[in-house]
This record gives structure tokens, sequence and C-alpha cells, in this order.
């Protein structure tokens, strides 16, 4: 039974790559499982291995740019021949969408009379492999086919076109003798509709998500067909089970008790055992990992994921250990892990972690303490959350805001009129406003709740929650009801809060759901600055950010914080205009 | 959705490329035989030069001698991509992945590496992107560079995240066979050193946030010596 060798799809967005390289030459015999070539694309070298044993025929030379689901070759079993394979390809995969016009029937393809030879015929321009001599081994039934009858899905790129053969191209459609033209209409057609075949592709993601690109002439590809991994190479494997005759596969092993407990550590000498391969060398690898048994159990490895302050570059835990943390709320259990901070251990604030809408500034300000949060005893085996879908991540910065007091001043003349005083808070708003002009679009989703922070030319939608001047919340909302802008009715995008009005250092701000982010501003804490012998007092205050990485990617969010602690350092770019 | 990912991740510390390149063999060969658990490997190389299996001949900026002299090998892989360096100082994570088992496309697992590493750099402020070109680059600088190998759906190689790298040694050739690509390092980037272990810890849990999987940390530390 032939195979098809079928170019392996690569994901979307990527339909072609490079075949880079044949590792059986046309006419070779080839064996299930064994690599016959390679397809390179992206970086990523796949190996594709043979799926049937006889011998290879090339469809698609080294070099060339096939697109996916195309057929590479084809492995032919005793007795069959390249180009009944090829006139079976175009039996199932060429004539399905195309429906014949009214009228009278066309032509029946006889497949004897095509295969007759005609006398005075161009040779073919296909690159017709070597199959006059009978392939060793393999019963031979002579099958003389036309060459100039192989369809074009098999010629070989690049190529002169094959000559217009009228009784192929009767086959093809009985409404135009120009065989190049209608494969050339048939190629750039329209999208296939329901009617037509479309592909399938059961592996990456559904069916749905597949492009609605012309997949024809390329064969589709199920990949639900394949067969499975461990049975499409059991000759192979039986091979490998008689020559290496491997031992019964033990549990995975997972720690360093794992590997003692393991049937091969009964010795002093442990080592990994794995299945050999032949292509591999195995005396090679004797040494490369060896463990000693030990005398005693391992000591415990302490994994919790911490989140460290990307100014600082080391965890907060070592930089902040005087600081009063917060915790918000019921401490999350390690499976819904989100939030990290090496500081309060694996148990971090639920406040907001999964879209709780809760005033911290009510009951909740109770502080366990760290020591009742922090787990001393990692277990040896840690597992990481299951589940990231609605988890914040965190990041913080520790910002220095001499010159924000400075602009409070100016800000209070600008702010005069409405009466509102300036804080440091209404800076950090400023602050978040200008640096979000700098981020991507932001996914956000609707949010009845928001205040519109109006800025010259830029206008923002924030939510202030839990401010502790109500002169600045009115002056705001006042100027939202006066100024309706294009952006009246958009989403909210992110909240601020002001944990320094608690007195609390730093803390995890809550993250509503549909939220991109929270920011958090934690005290204005006076801080020794050194000038050369002089000693001054500075003050900086910590900056937490919470996103969501569904809606402000990792890389934005990072931006986004440095760039607010860039113009909370020199905010004298937010009067610019 | 498959039921659960789960990862086995080996911090294995400084290797010689040699070794890790025989268990990453021996791994995917195994797990592509139906056995095995679908593995991360974390290290650091001593300097190396590595080539991908489409370009067997080295594009150095320097005669081969050079490198002899710095004690650092040129090894073919059967990796894309084209040259690149590795070294202390720069995190190497190699996943033995059963794509099939994890149902996801190659693109989707060359994307999520990319993200991973943007995770990573977004722990210390540094903003990472992706460009046309395959990797993740910092301030128009190259920062990480991929190479992956797949059979019957199983990776191997992986990404390698430049923290505190010997920047000269990327001087010796044109990393990715691109004359002017610069790269650069999370250390350079931030101004400051980084402890490895840091990386790790937040290569892992990205790694388990992007891919949605469990990871599960192998205790890699050598016990002591047996009293026998």
């Amino acid at each position: 039974m032939a195979v098809d060798v079928v170019v392996p799809a690569l994901g979307l967005g990527k339909s072609s790559g490079v075949l880079a390289e044949w590792y059986r030459a046309d006419g070779e015999s080839v064996s299930a499982g064994e690599p016959i070539y390679r397809f390179e694309s992206a970086f990523v070298a796949i190996e594709v291995e043979a799926e049937g044993e006889g011998v290879l025929r090339h469809c698609v030379g080294a070099g060339e740019t096939p697109h996916w689901g195309e057929v590479a070759g084809v492995i032919l079993g005793p007795g069959e021949r390249f180009e009944a394979r090829v006139r079976e390809h175009a039996f199932t995969h060429i004539d399905e969408p195309h429906t014949p016009a009214p009228g009278p029937e066309p032509e029946a393809f006889d497949e004897h009379r095509e295969s007759e030879p005609e006398a005075g015929d161009e040779p073919p321009a296909f690159d017709a492999p070597r199959d006059e001599e009978p392939i060793p081994g393999v019963a031979h039934v002579p099958q003389p086919v036309e060459p100039a009858s192989l369809p074009l899905l098999f010629r070989r790129r690049g190529g002169p076109p094959p000559p217009p053969e009228p009784e192929l191209s009767s086959f093809w459609s009985h409404e135009s003798d120009d065989i190049e033209a209608f494969q050339d209409a048939l190629l750039h057609r329209e999208p296939p509709t329901a009617e037509t075949p479309k592909a399938t592709l059961s592996f990456g993601f559904g069916n749905d998500d597949i492009p609605e690109e012309p997949q024809w002439p390329h064969r589709t590809h199920d990949f639900a067909g394949e067969p499975e991994a461990p049975d499409a190479d059991a000759d192979n494997d039986d091979d490998l089970q008689a020559v290496f005759e491997p031992a019964p596969e033990p549990p995975a092993a997972t720690s360093w008790q794992d590997f003692e407990a393991a049937p091969e550590a009964s010795d002093s000498t442990d080592t990994f055992d794995f299945q050999f391969d032949p292509e591999d060398e195995p005396a090679a690898f004797e040494g490369a990992f060896v463990f000693e048994a030990p005398a005693e159990a391992p000591p415990a490895v302490h994994s919790e994921l911490g989140t460290r302050d990307p100014e600082l570059g080391t965890p907060l835990s070592t930089q902040h250990s005087g600081l009063s943390t917060l915790d918000l709320g019921t401490p999350l259990s390690t499976p819904d892990l989100g939030t990290r901070d090496s500081e309060l251990g694996t148990t971090l604030p639920a406040f907001g972690a999964r879209g709780d809408v809760v005033e911290p500034w009510d009951d909740q300000l109770a502080y366990p303490g760290p020591e009742e949060t922090i787990v001393h005893d990692a277990p040896v085996v840690s597992t990481a959350p299951t589940s990231f879908a609605s988890v914040p991540l965190v990041l913080r910065t520790t910002v220095a805001l001499g010159e924000v007091r400075k602009l409070r001043a100016q800000l209070g003349r600008e702010w005069r009129q409405s009466g509102a005083e300036p804080t440091d808070e209404d800076v950090v708003i400023r602050a978040v406003a200008r640096a979000l002009l700098g981020v991507g679009p932001l996914w956000l989703r609707g949010d009845d709740i928001g205040l519109l922070l109006a800025e010259r030319d830029t206008e923002r939608l924030c939510v202030v929650r839990g401010a502790a001047h109500r002169p600045f919340r009115d002056a705001v909302t006042e100027l939202a009801a006066v100024r309706k802008t294009a952006d009246d009715n958009a989403d909210c995008a992110c909240t601020v809060v002001n944990f320094g009005e608690h007195g609390i250092d730093e803390g995890v701000p809550p993250l509503p759901e549909g939220h991109a982010f929270a920011l958090a501003l934690g005290a204005v804490r006076d801080v020794p600055v050194f000038e050369g012998e002089q000693v001054r007092r500075g003050q900086v205050a910590v900056v937490t950010i919470a996103y969501s990485p569904e809606y402000l990617p990792v890389g934005e969010a990072a931006w986004l914080l440095g760039r607010v602690r860039e113009l909370l350092e020199a905010p004298y770019a937010l009067l610019a205009d | 959705m498959p039921d659960q990912r789960s990862v086995n991740v080996y911090e294995l510390g400084t290797t010689s490329y040699e070794d890790v390149h025989l268990l990453q063999k021996r791994l995917q060969t195994q797990r592509r035989q139906g056995g095995g658990v679908d593995s991360l490997l974390l290290t650091e190389h001593r300097p190396v030069v590595t080539l991908g299996r489409s370009h067997p001949e080295p594009d150095l900026r320097v005669p081969p001698d050079v490198l002899r002299n710095y004690g650092i090998a040129i090894i073919p892989t059967e990796r894309g991509g084209n040259i690149t360096y590795h070294g202390p100082g720069q995190l190497v994570a190699y996943g033995i992945i059963d794509l099939k088992g994890w149902q996801t496309s190659v693109l989707d697992y060359v994307n999520g590496l990319e993200e991973t590493v943007i995770g990573v750099l977004g722990d210390w402020g540094v903003r990472g992107a992706r460009t046309d070109q395959r990797g993740v680059w910092a301030s128009g600088k190259k920062i990480a560079s991929l190479g992956l190998n797949v059979r019957r759906w199983v990776t191997m190689h992986g990404i390698a995240l430049n923290v505190d790298p010997d920047m000269s040694h990327f001087d010796l050739i044109n990393p990715c066979g691109l004359p002017d690509v610069e790269m650069t390092s999370l250390s350079h980037e931030i101004g400051k050193q980084v402890p490895m272990e840091q990386v790790v810890e937040s290569f892992t849990f990205h790694f388990a946030r992007v891919f949605e999987c469990a990871t599960v940390a192998v205790d890699m530390s050598r016990p002591k010596a047996a009293t026998r």
C-alpha cells in the first residue's frame, strides 16, 4: 500500500518552509520510522519519518518550498508504480472540487487509453523518476504510462510546463483546451466553499481556526488519520526490542528519592535509565550524569515563585525587608497561585487576583505578619499553578519622588480654578496616562465605573478608587461631565490605588475583572541619599502594577512601569503640553 | 485542551554542551517512542559554538584558530537556525515536549518560548519584543536566540537567553548568520548583574504560565557521598 509523505503543518500563520534535505535518494528503499527528509521553517528543523516501508519517490525536490499538506513524496509498496499513484491523486484530489458544467457528459476517462503511449510525444517536462529499472526485491509489473499525462500536482516547481495534452485537458475541463490557463485559474480560485473538501487539522488548533485560504490543489492532510507515534514504527520498535531488549520503563523520576528507589539504584552509583536509540552513542553517556547515593535525605529545595524588583533586580524580600506589607484577603492556595511575591511566600493576597472587587480600606487591613505566610519548609517537589488564565502578574519598582513634590506646586496653580489640591496620586495618574500613550493597543472590556482623567489633548479613563481627596474626584467628575470627547464611551483601562494614604508601604492592588492593569502607590518614605560626603534626605515610594497578560502583554507592562517611573522622577514632561 | 500538561524541570547548572546534547537526544528518543515525560532542561553551557543542521559551515568573523585558542569548540547539531554561541551567563532552555500530547502546533510552541522569555525580561522591566526575525529582541538588539528540532512531534533544543554572558564571544561569529546583528544581555539592558537562579525561577514560572502546564521541579542537587 503506497503511503504519501506529506509536508507537516507548523501552525497558523505559517504555511510553508523549505524542504532542506532528502535523507534518502529518489528510488531508495526506506523502512517505517526512518527519517527521510528534513523540513525547515522559522528556526525549526522537522525530521519527517517514513510512515511505511517501501521505495521512496520524491515529488518535491530539496530546496523547494512546499506548503503544508502537500505531498512531498510517495513510499511505494511492492508492485506499485509511481505513475499509478500519481493518477490516483489526480482522481481523488483534483477532480472532486471541479464540478463539470452542465451539458454533455465529458468523455469517460479510460485509464488504459490514458496510459497508452503515443508516438511523437514531446519529452516530459516533469523530471520523470527513474522508474525504468525494476526495483530489487519488489515485484514489478510494467505499466507504461504516458509521462505528459502527469498532473501538475506532481510537477517539479520551476520547470517548464508540460505541453497541453488533448486527452488530459478533456479530463480537466471540456470547456477549455488551455490546461495552463485552467490550472492557473484553479490555483487562484476562491477559497474552498463548504461543498469543496476542506483542510482538516485536528492537531494544535481547531478546524474552525484554519484560515480560509485556498488549499487547492495541495493535498489536505488529516492528522487524526495519522498512526499513533508508538505504532508508527512498530517494526522499528521490534528491531529495537530485539537488539537492545530495553528494560520495562521505570516511572518518571522527579526527585533524588525516585532515582534512589529505582531498580537500577541498588548500586552505589546511579545513572539515568534511557532507552537506547541506534543513532546515539550509548557509551558516551555513561558518567555524564552520575549521582552518588545519599547518606541522608537531600536538603529541601525552595522553589516558590517570587517577584523581583525590576529596578533593583533582586527579590524584594532582601531589599525591603523592613517594609510593612499588605495582605488584602484570603490567601490563595498553591494551585491558584498567581501573583508571586517571595516576601509573602506562596500565600499571596487573593484580593483582586480573581477579579474580586473589594475595598481594601475597610476592615481588611489586618496584617498577619510575614511569619505566618512565608513558607519555611517548601516541598522538595513543587507544582506550579495549573491555570493562569485569569491570574494577574505583578511588577514593582521604587521611585524617587523628590521632583514630584515640586511638580505638585505647579499643578496646584494649574488646578486653581477647580479648587482641587494635587496629590502624589494625581501625578501618578498623569504619569500613567502619559505612559499609556506609548503602550500598544489594549484589549479592554466594558466597565461602567470610571472617572475621566482629563489632560490637555489626552483623555483617558481611569478608576480612582479610594482617593483621599474629595476635591480631586469632584473636579475630575465635573471635568468629565463638561468635556465630552470621542473616548467618552471608552472602556475602563486601569485602577489607581494609593496605599500610601493608609500608611502602607507597598501592596498588590486589586485588579477588577476586565481591567488591563491596576497601579498602586505606596507610602512615601524618607531614605538617605549620599552625594559624595554629604547625606541628604530623599523620598521614595514603591509603585506596584498588577496586570492581566490577557489584556496587557508582559513586555508592555514592564515598559509601562518603567515609563511611569521615568515620568515620576522627571515629572516636568507632564507639564509640557 | 489536553487533560493536564506537566513538565519535569531539570536545573542542570553549568554543563558541557555535549553532555546535555546527548541527554536531549536520549530524552527525545525515549519520548517519541511513547515513554518518558515532557522535560525542560535549564542549564548554562561552557563556551561553545553550535551550528544548525542546514548551515554546516561556521559563519565566523575570525579565523577558526581564534576559537581554538579560546578553547571554544564548534559543534554541528540537528536543530534549525544558524550558528550561535553558548556560554556561562546564558540561560539555555531545552524543551523535550511531545507537541501532539500537548495539542500544540510547532509555531505555537515557538511563539510560547519567545513569550516566556518576554515574560522573564518583563520581570526585570525590560520590554522584549519579536521582530520578523525569530528570537527575542530588546532595544533593537537580539537578547534570545532560538532553534528547534522536531521529530515525530517531539521537540529538542530550545531557546537561549543572554543573562550576563561574555558578550565579546559573540564577536567571534555572525550570530544566526546575520552579519549586522547586535547582541545584548539582560544585565546590559538593566545595568546591573542578575542572579541566574532568579532567571531560572522566572523562566520556569513564565513557561508554566504561557503553556498552562504544571512544572515539577526535579531535585538535581548532588547529595553527599555515601559512606558504605
